[in-house]
């Protein structure tokens, strides 16, 4: 985080101060990742004694440990399950949906419209306790089924919501064509929207993935169960095991971390796209 | 029309499979079998515990099994085995055997989840071989309903060696034990350590300990009983007397913003001279450092009137559930836990079952487990026990004063406001048939 | 006479125009109808799942704000009782204190920030794109590594804390532990990860000024910062009135941070309502009461925006 306040802007031209100020900025801004990387490859008594300093040797082997003894393999599995199925069936629902909503304008659907915005405005910790108890009742308790079904229904707004400024752009003509030709709906959906809509659904997909992967508090709330933990909580009960081993700690962090960055190296254009335009319509 | 109908058909058909085909993979506690040839319990079981308390359960379980071929055992092992027992028995669910801290025993038999055990306790003896202040604990309305889990202390570790360089006495009162924390103060040494950010219900321990040694046992007693108010004097003097002790830095200040394993640290490394905690403490330190030199004392009592007292507790209780297709199987297994030389096994590691009857001298446990477990059976033979919150306080004033006692010391609440807040949670208590009554 | 012929007048044309109507509705209605029920079998799966997750809860919420549930035992109806409690509760108050504070904290430190960053990397020809990729990492980063990394960073004795300790200087701040400062020391690792989410929103708002005012303002003599304060920034008012009303909504249920760090201490020096009703509903066995809490947040939220709306309509342009 730049800690300088200075505004440094000197005369248009000087991109080089410019260049330094920035990367002086990202480097502020990083350090704590890069303290992460740095920490994971020391042995505890370093990171005690030597917090901010490089490794004197790469300790590679915190991250087996780690991997082995945080049981990270079924954490990942878990996650994956969880993610693929969430963004599987939110932009099935959701693509149907939105088009519905913005080609077929059914009355009422304004009111659905608005009753989207509305949950989008309100918080998703709001609605912990009655589906806590409810889930309980419905023995949905701790089961990946019962997370992903939550993880489901308060994505839906946002993805409606921003497929629907999508659909908005496929002009009508293509889709008045088609009915003209005798194709239904349905047909029209797959054959003509879908193809289309391939960069939304991306966009999508990654915001789903990135809010299921990064998830922690219904996560945490929902599942006790060691062998069902996502990454996130695998994260957060090891932690809380191992608290005083800041060097497995930090090797965790990084293990956790890493497949969303690798995912956001090759897609940022569209994560960061898709995170600010969704937010923005709300 | 039919095509529409099969597209919807078929995309329900596959959103359901997968989401039915995710539930493979929850291990969650399975029903009863109630068959005729086989019955089977369930229990929850803590994955924090240690490896041998938890090895030895499953030894336990194999031999039960052994033995009683028409019965078998679930054990789950989950990350928070209250939590979920919680959970799960508000909804009407729950496993046969339910493993919970005694407050939640008194909530549960309060709603009628649980067995009484009065019948079972009459047909494998059991009423004779616990104390009746473990009975006391165990029972609500009059029925008992639990079999106790172990039985825990609250003692002052110190360091020996430390104490015997600076010819540092054991002190017998609250002045004395302000003059030792001011010399080890002036020593730049920490007098008490203690950490709790990582799990704040850790406050649970001071709260007991500065009530049991402030208030004594006897006006303690009336006031978990109803017969004192929170808000009188003595009550007062005491909560002073604790935030006096923080407000010196006698016990470490940023207490809230440490973890108990840094906390501990700050002790074995000699940072620290005393560190307030429980009997189960003797392994973490034990596995910290080994070679270091340590013992055990009583809090002193705070009053010049009072005798000092060991604050007790019963980290929890066995009982049954209402919902156990076979009961008589459940109590089977419960009575062979506490068969004498099954239970003694788990002396070893640390963990004191209040049987009377143990003979514990046979066991070969650490020398340091033998020092609390003498140190417990000769404070309890005296009588003269504190009372621990998580065992003997109502559920709201408990959950109110180990939530607050930080804000009180910080000066974020008056001392006057937290006896007053104190004071009406225990009349709900009362109101919701919350207070134990011993 | 008159009277009865216009009158009778008038309803004969209101017959024929009700049959045209009839007729119209008639004919359109069959395809219209089909239509409309095919609409609404696409639209059902997304809204049913969401209504079943979280719009029955919500009307739950308020169901079980009115009752004295304590998770396990029957729950008895007492009416506003909770509510009433609430106001009395020096405790909430002192979070929802608490609470104002961070959304000060927020309206002001990351939306500067993410201005200056955002003004100073518009310029940027070459490389903007890496900048603006590299900065935004922290934001896809999982909240709970978050907070791990920068508990240890204000860790008093592996963090800057001891750092500070060692290189001589008496009294550093100690982050987490005093209680003055817990709150803002929690608010600004939060804000580390918020800046970069606005900072793009404002990159793209940047990208759609008109290039020719600021030119203008230049060769009037002003300096790049009198340029960007009084020209550029003004253009982008809806973006920022956008941003502050996100920043508010958003605050107002901010929870993993300070759940995470410090669970509200100490003391509850760092106390927001979220963690306040969270507690409530999980360890302290008051989920009737935890209710009315969240009710009042999803009010605040529902006035807010109303007030906004309605300001708006008056034609203020927030």
């Amino acid at each position: 985080m730049s800690m300088n306040k200075k505004r440094t802007k000197k005369e248009k031209g000087t991109s080089v101060h410019t260049h330094i100020f920035l990367t002086i900025a990202i480097i502020v801004s990083l350090f704590p990742i890069a303290l992460l990387i740095l920490n994971s490859l020391k042995t505890n008594q370093e990171v005690m004694e030597n917090p901010v300093g490089l490794p004197s040797v790469p300790q590679w082997n915190n991250y087996v440990t780690v991997w082995q003894q945080g049981g990270y393999s079924t954490a990942f599995l878990n996650s994956l399950l969880t993610v693929v199925v969430a963004i599987v069936v939110v932009v099935a629902s959701c693509g149907c949906c939105a088009y519905a909503m913005t080609k077929l304008k059914p009355r009422g659907s304004r009111l659905v419209g608005n009753y989207f915005m509305f949950t989008m405005s309100v918080s998703v910790t709001l609605c912990l306790i009655p589906l806590f108890f409810l889930w309980m009742k419905m023995q949905l308790m701790n089961t990946l089924r019962g997370l992903i079904l939550i993880y489901i229904g308060i994505n839906i707004p946002l993805i409606v919501t921003i497929m629907k400024s999508f659909f908005l752009g496929i002009p009508d003509e293509i889709l008045e064509s088609a009915r003209i030709d005798g194709c239904g709906e349905w047909k029209i959906l797959w054959k003509i929207v879908v193809p289309v809509s391939k960069p939304i659904f991306l966009t999508s997909s990654l915001l789903v993935g990135l809010a299921v992967w990064n998830e922690f508090f219904y996560a945490n709330s929902f599942i006790q169960n060691d062998g069902l933990r996502t990454v996130a909580t695998r994260y957060l009960a090891f932690t809380g095991q191992y608290s005083s081993d800041w060097s497995q700690v930090c090797a965790a962090g990084v293990i956790t971390i890493l497949p969303m960055v690798i995912l956001y190296l090759i897609f940022q254009r569209q994560f960061i796209e898709g995170l600010t335009a969704g937010s923005v319509k709300g | 029309m039919k095509r529409k109908l099969a597209a919807l058909c078929a995309l329900s058909l596959t959103a359901t499979m997968l989401l039915t085909g995710c539930g493979s993979s929850d291990s969650g506690e399975k029903k009863e079998d109630s068959s005729a040839e086989s019955t089977e319990l369930t229990m929850f079981w803590g994955s924090g515990q240690s490896q041998e308390s938890t090895d030895h359960i499953k030894t336990v379980i194999s031999e039960f099994e052994e033995k009683n071929p028409d019965i078998k055992f679930n054990l789950s092992i989950v990350s928070d085995p209250e939590g979920q027992v919680k959970q799960q028995m508000a909804a009407g669910g729950g496993p046969d055997i339910v493993n919970t801290d005694t407050t939640s025993m008194q909530i549960f038999a309060s709603s009628g989840y649980l067995v009484p055990l009065d019948e079972y306790a009459e047909q494998y003896k059991w009423s004779e071989r616990f104390d009746q202040w473990v009975l006391d604990t165990l029972s609500y309305d009059g029925q008992w309903y639990g079999l106790p889990k172990e039985m825990v202390g609250l003692v002052v570790y110190y360091n020996e060696s430390m104490f015997k360089e600076n010819g540092w006495e054991i002190p017998t009162t609250y002045d004395e034990l302000v003059k030792l924390c001011e010399e080890m103060t002036a020593k730049d040494i920490l007098p008490f350590t203690f950490g709790s950010s990582d799990y704040k219900q850790a406050n649970q321990w001071w709260v007991s300990q500065l009530f049991s040694a402030g208030m004594g046992q006897e006006d303690l007693h009336k006031l978990l009983q109803g017969e004192m108010d929170w808000t009188s004097d003595e009550v007062r003097t005491t909560v002073e007397n604790f935030v006096n002790l923080w407000e010196n830095n006698y016990i470490y200040q940023d207490f809230a913003a440490i973890t108990m394993d840094e906390a501990r640290n700050l002790f074995t490394s000699g940072k620290a001279g005393m560190f307030m905690s429980g009997t189960w403490e003797v392994s973490p330190i034990e596995e910290a450092d080994p070679d270091f030199e340590w013992n055990i004392y009583q809090m002193p009592s705070w009053r010049n009137d009072a005798p000092s007292v060991l604050p007790v507790a019963l980290d929890g209780s066995y009982s049954i559930n209402t919902k156990c297709e076979n009961p008589d199987a459940a109590a089977k297994f419960l009575d062979y836990v506490y068969q004498k030389d099954v239970a003694v096994r788990m002396h070893q590691f640390g963990t004191l079952y209040p049987l009377n009857d143990l003979d514990t001298s046979s066991v070969d446990a650490p020398e340091k487990v033998k020092l609390l477990q003498n140190f417990l059976d000769d404070s309890l033979a005296t009588g003269k026990i504190g009372y621990c919150a998580w065992t003997y306080w109502p559920a709201n004033t408990d959950t109110y004063a180990w939530n607050n006692i930080e804000s009180v010391c910080m000066g974020q609440i008056s001392i006057d406001e937290y006896l007053e807040k104190l004071q009406e949670n225990f009349k709900v208590d009362e109101e919701k048939g919350n207070v134990l009554e011993f | 006479m008159k009277k009865k012929v216009m009158f009778l007048n008038f309803r004969i044309r209101k017959r024929v125009l009700d049959m045209k109507q009839i007729k119209k509705t008639k004919l359109i209605s069959k395809s219209e109808r089909k239509r409309e029920l095919l609409a609404w079998t696409m639209i059902l799966p997304a809204l049913l799942l969401n209504v079943f997750i979280m719009g029955g809860p919500i009307i739950g919420t308020f169901g079980i704000s009115l009752t004295d549930w304590d998770g396990i035992r029957q729950a008895s109806f007492i009416g506003l009782d909770n509510f009433k409690k609430l106001l009395q509760d020096t405790h909430f108050f002192w979070a929802a204190l608490n609470n104002l504070k961070w959304a000060v904290f927020f309206l002001i430190v990351p939306v500067i920030f993410a201005l200056i960053i955002a003004g100073i990397l518009r310029k940027v020809k070459r490389g903007q794109l890496i900048y603006r990729t590299l900065f935004f990492i922290p934001y896809i980063v999982p909240s709970v590594v978050v907070a791990k990394i920068w508990t240890l960073i204000y860790s008093p004795f592996y963090g800057i804390t001891a750092w500070l300790e060692k290189l001589g200087i008496q009294n550093p701040p100690k982050f987490l532990a005093d209680p003055n400062i817990s709150l803002f020391s929690v608010a600004f690792v939060d804000s580390w990860r918020y800046w970069v989410f606005l900072m793009v929103l404002f990159l793209t708002a940047f990208s759609q000024v008109d290039k020719s005012l600021e030119e203008a303002a230049m060769i009037d003599g002003a300096n790049p910062v009198q340029t960007f304060i009084n020209v550029t920034i003004p253009q982008i008012r809806p973006t920022i009135s956008m941003v502050l009303i996100l920043t508010t909504i958003w605050s107002v249920t901010t929870f993993d941070f300070v759940y995470l760090m410090t669970g509200g201490g100490p003391g509850s020096s760092s106390e927001l309502v979220s963690t306040y009703m969270y507690r409530l509903a999980m360890q302290n066995q008051q989920p009737g009461y935890a209710s009315a809490i969240s009710l009042v947040m999803v009010l605040f939220s529902v006035v807010f925006m109303s007030v906004i709306g309605l300001l708006r309509k008056r034609g203020w342009e927030i």
